[in-house]
């Protein structure tokens, strides 16, 4: 990301010339960096940010259980209950209860009653269920779990399945399905808006003309026919690679116009006729010497961009027309519990709903923290 | 003495007017047994509902006796429905029931307004087929031999638009639509000798205005439970009224008579398409179209529109309770459409559904609201093994012939289905086949068994021949259920997928054989009662080739298996005897005993609960037994107050 490693700028000794003299002599993106450093907020955003993206990454680690196994004896159960304070023990050891399943015919409800007459102590670096680390390497260790009971940190869903272990994995489809988006997605709009903006006359016309359609028509209607156009028998892999440019195929318009607002201003500047008098070819200028100058301008925009693309595949997911099961993702956990009974009587199966908005919001904080330091010879 | 005598004589007139009065139903030689249902009302005086009363009153109605038949049926206690499900009561007249229906169907289909108006010739207390007795007819009697029915239809009996029904109508059902090759390419089996679909199709003759005679070639004892139950089927097959539908049918009226109407519905001279769009049959009763046509049922179609079907009382209905009060009771029925089925439970949470039939996995959220929204839930039984897995047979892939047609296959996944794991979460845990137990190990051993024992890179079995199986499950119904089946099936080692699709989607594909595997539900807990005959192929689309081969008699269609035609001969040992007869008995004895060696199909959730919903001011509420005699019987209920 950053082409030159940032020298720090913060010299706790040092005249006020050598400061200045750093200031001045700073590239681009120490300064960036520099300023972005002290906005709180985006700081706690790229922290969490960090922390959600290793989760998605090493899921299967983190979680106890793999998606699709079930516990029938537990379906719909609550969270379970992790006690800190062992009597037994007499010492800080996590355990849990076993749970029974009992009817309550007067309310149709099923109740779980801990059994507290044993402790069923919580397990770090356990062998558990095997599964394949990044998808190649076949491993066992899981972080946590218990032997005996589940140990189900945001309960059940109806078939007994564990919603923290399928939420966590389920974040991997979720947050790397806004990188394909919005790469392509940028790749386009750069590309379109580059030219566009660039060349001018009928081939702005032609390219802005198809931006306005775009851009006119309502953002879901349009994602929602075009998610249905995808066979439904596709495997889960290729419908992920399907949807991520069905949403960038929405998302390149706003980019390309933007660039090409910037490249109709910058194109008259001098650098720019220097580079053609220099013998530059067209699309050298304009992808060495114009994109560049408002690369922060870029990032800022690809920031935002992401939690668009993350509740764009949430929607279509929960609509279920996006990722299938048995495929998981934050969208298909929420399309699961999108009925009254959920709402009503299992509202743990919604914390993915809580997943999605930390993702976003973390985003846009980054995003902010990025524009308030992108420009920092504006200030 | 003056004043001793004119107590006297006042006296004896009350006296005698009691015993004078309705006489009740004459006892039927021949039925297949007493009609111990049969009630006698308290009195001849009949009695209207005020909305008719003010019709007569203007002038724009006949009067009371002359709408009601000679001879009404009589509701009282035990008639509809049986006595052990339900307290009956006689009612009051009451305003508006409100229920709703969803899409499920199709959106012209209101399930409840379809089953409470129907209407059958021969009918028995509840959902069931014995102690049949006469409906629309007064009287019905069988040959000793089963193959002559005698009919004569109530005198007085009209249709909703005031017209006599006379035997006029049947002929014309019969002869003009019936057996009249446009209109109808093939007489059902139904409607064949001994049921079956080779025998010759049933003969009319008429004796007199009111009386009839159906016979067959050989013996045919089912013919009074088909024309009582089964399918849910009303009279509309052999009585229809002749005096609306003469005019779109050739014989009795001229094409050039018909042009007008032909064109607005874009045909050239195909009278019978106009024909068949203007007759409502059984399933169409809650229909668009049935708005207008002449009816016997107790409500008639009035209205379509903005989300909701109005029907209102029919002025002309045949039946009364035992106070003489003419049914129903309800002046008005409302089904709303319901687009999303969430909705279902939260309108009834809101209050805004007085009767329906709901499910159980909304259950605790009902419960939970029925304080706020005034009605009371009763637990009732579903007839069907509602979730029911279907193996297609004539799949074309040879290899997943090898391997459906192993009956160990079946039998593997019927033990290896955790149903009690559906039955908790779906359904409160009932619906549990009886004898059933989930056992994994043995599922393992007998695929092991019969050759599916080596396995590929990613665990799935290999079939017999040794080439990868992948089976793709095709359902549109309870998503639920059917991923946790699939979960199951993969349990097992196989590599089995699911797809859900719209319900037409999946009936057109099951039409064309194009599926492998679906869900569906079938009749196998209330087969004896007389139900439905789905044991019989096309079995939602897993067999369709011999259901066809079946029906046209040989014609058309794949030649089943000797294990398959095995059940086509016992189907018509059924259909030649007498519901609950000892041969009856026997013939189901050797069905039950068919189920288990073949396991043709793997039933999931059998007879499970559903929880009737119905306002506390509600009357005739059953509270308990199965909830499709509930929605048979609707003309019976009332508001209390």
């Amino acid at each position: 990301m950053f082409l030159f490693k940032p020298r720090t700028l913060t010299a706790r000794t040092g005249t006020r010339d050598s400061d200045v003299e750093a200031y001045y002599c700073a590239s681009q993106y120490q300064l960036i960096w520099a300023a972005f450093k002290k906005h709180r907020l985006a700081m706690f955003g790229v922290l969490v940010l960090t922390l959600m993206y290793t989760l998605a990454i090493f899921s299967e680690f983190f979680t106890p259980y793999c998606v699709d196994t079930r516990f029938p004896d537990y379906a719909d159960a609550p969270p379970t209950r992790v006690y800190l304070w062992s009597r037994q023990a007499r010492a800080f050891r996590p355990f849990v209860y076993a749970r029974e399943k009992q009817r309550n015919t007067q309310t149709y409800r099923y109740d779980y009653v801990a059994q507290t007459d044993k402790e069923y102590p919580v397990h770090f670096l356990i062998r558990g269920e095997p599964y394949r680390l990044l998808g190649i390497i076949p491993a066992r260790l899981r972080l946590f779990g218990s032997e005996g009971p589940p140990i189900l940190l945001f309960g059940a869903d109806k078939q007994g399945r564990d919603v923290f272990s399928r939420t966590i994995v389920g974040s991997r489809v979720s947050l790397f399905v806004g990188f394909g988006g919005v790469f392509v997605s940028f790749v386009i709009g750069c590309t379109l808006g580059g030219i566009s903006g660039y060349f001018g006359g009928w081939v702005d016309e032609i390219i802005q003309r198809s931006v306005d359609l775009l851009v006119s028509m309502p953002r879901i209607p349009l994602w929602m026919t075009l998610a249905a156009a995808i066979p439904k028998n596709w495997t889960p892999v290729a419908m992920y690679f399907a949807i991520t440019i069905v949403l960038a195929v929405v998302g390149w318009a706003g980019l390309a116009r933007v660039v090409r607002g910037k490249l109709l201003a910058l194109r008259e500047e001098d650098y720019v006729m220097a580079a053609r008098v220099i013998g530059c070819r067209e699309a050298g200028v304009i992808a060495k010497h114009l994109i560049p100058s408002f690369t922060s301008f870029l990032i800022v925009h690809l920031t935002l961009a992401v939690p668009h693309m993350i509740l764009g595949e949430t929607a279509l997911s929960f609509l279920g027309l996006g990722i299938q099961p048995p495929a998981v993702s934050w969208g298909v956990l929420l399309q699961n519990a999108q009925n009254l009974q959920v709402v009503a009587h299992q509202p743990w199966q919604l914390i993915p709903v809580c997943f999605v908005i930390a993702a976003v919001l973390m985003f846009n904080f980054v995003g902010d923290g990025l524009r308030d330091a992108a420009d920092p010879y504006g200030r | 003495m003056k004043r001793q005598i004119i107590v006297l004589t006042v006296a004896i007139i009350m006296v005698s007017s009691v015993f004078a009065g309705g006489r009740g139903e004459k006892p039927t030689a021949g039925a297949s047994e007493a009609a111990a249902s049969e009630v006698a009302a308290v009195t001849t005086e009949y009695q209207e509902a005020p909305m008719l009363a003010e019709l007569v009153k203007a002038g724009k109605l006949p009067p009371l006796e002359q709408r009601l038949p000679k001879e009404p049926f009589v509701v009282g206690p035990g008639v509809l429905m049986e006595a052990k499900y339900l307290d009956w009561e006689p009612g009051k007249y009451s305003d508006i029931l409100r229920t709703q229906h969803s899409g499920m169907h199709g959106s012209d289909f209101a399930s409840n307004i379809r089953d409470g108006n129907n209407e059958p010739i021969l009918m028995a207390p509840g959902m069931d087929t014995q102690g049949i007795r006469p409906n629309l007819v007064s009287e019905f009697s069988a040959s000793n031999d089963n193959k002559v029915f005698t009919f004569r239809i109530r005198e007085g009996l009209k249709w909703s638009d005031g017209t006599p029904v006379t035997t006029d109508d049947v002929s014309f059902a019969v002869q003009d639509v019936m057996l009249n090759p446009k209109l109808t390419p093939s007489v059902l089996p139904k409607y064949r000798s001994g049921g079956k679909s080779k025998g010759t199709p049933l003969k009319l003759d008429v004796i007199d205005k009111y009386s009839f005679t159906i016979s067959f070639d050989e013996q045919y004892g089912a013919f009074p439970a088909e024309l009582a139950l089964v399918n849910w089927e009303g009279y509309q097959s052999l009585i229809k009224p002749k005096h609306f539908l003469a005019r779109y049918h050739a014989t009795y009226t001229p094409l050039s008579e018909m042009k007008a109407e032909l064109e607005k519905a874009n045909l050239k001279d195909e009278w019978w398409v106009l024909f068949r769009n203007k007759d409502v049959t059984h399933w169409e009763i809650s229909g668009r179209k049935a708005i207008g046509f002449p009816a016997l049922t107790p409500w008639v179609a009035t209205e379509d529109s903005g989300g909701v079907k109005v029907f209102t009382r029919n002025p002309y209905y045949f039946r009364v309770d035992t106070n003489g009060k003419q049914l129903p009771y309800f002046d008005y029925v409302y089904s709303y459409i319901v687009q999303d089925d969430q909705m279902l439970p939260m309108r009834i949470a809101a209050g805004e559904v007085d009767f329906e039939v709901s499910r159980m996995e909304w259950a605790s959220f009902l419960k939970e609201n029925a304080e706020k929204g005034r009605y009371t839930i009763r637990e009732t039984l579903q007839q069907t093994s509602l979730v029911t897995l279907y193996l297609n047979y004539l799949y074309e892939d040879a290899t997943w012939n090898q391997v459906v047609t192993d009956v160990r296959f079946r039998q593997a996944l019927d033990a290896g289905i955790n149903k009690k794991a559906i039955a908790d979460a779906f359904f409160w845990g009932s619906g549990i086949p009886s004898g059933w137990t989930y056992d994994l190990e043995k599922a393992n051993r007998l695929l092991d068994e019969m050759g599916m024992n080596r396995r590929d890179a990613h665990g799935h079995r290999l079939a017999p021949n040794g080439k990868p199986l992948s089976i793709l499950v095709e359902a549109a119904n309870w998503p639920g259920q059917d991923e946790m089946i699939v979960a199951d099936m993969q349990k097992l080692g196989l590599d089995a997928s699911l797809k859900m699709l719209t319900a037409d989607l999946r009936g057109t594909r099951a039409s064309a054989n194009q599926l492998m595997a679906t869900i569906g539900w079938c009749h196998a807990p209330t087969w004896r009662n007389g139900t439905w005959r789905d044991y019989l192929p096309p079995w939602w689309g897993a067999a369709v080739g011999w259901g066809t081969w079946y029906t046209s008699a040989g014609q058309e269609g794949s030649e089943p298996p000797d294990w398959v035609k095995e059940l086509f001969a016992i189907h018509e040992d059924i259909m030649a005897v007498t519901p609950y007869s000892p041969e009856f008995n026997d013939a189901f004895a050797k069905m039950d005993k068919w189920q288990v060696d073949n396991i043709p199909y793997i039933m999931v959730s059998v007879q499970p609960l559903e929880p009737v919903i119905a306002s506390k001011r509600l009357g005739n509420v059953q509270h308990s037994g199965y909830k499709h005699a509930g929605k048979l019987a609707m003309e019976q209920l009332f508001f209390k107050n």
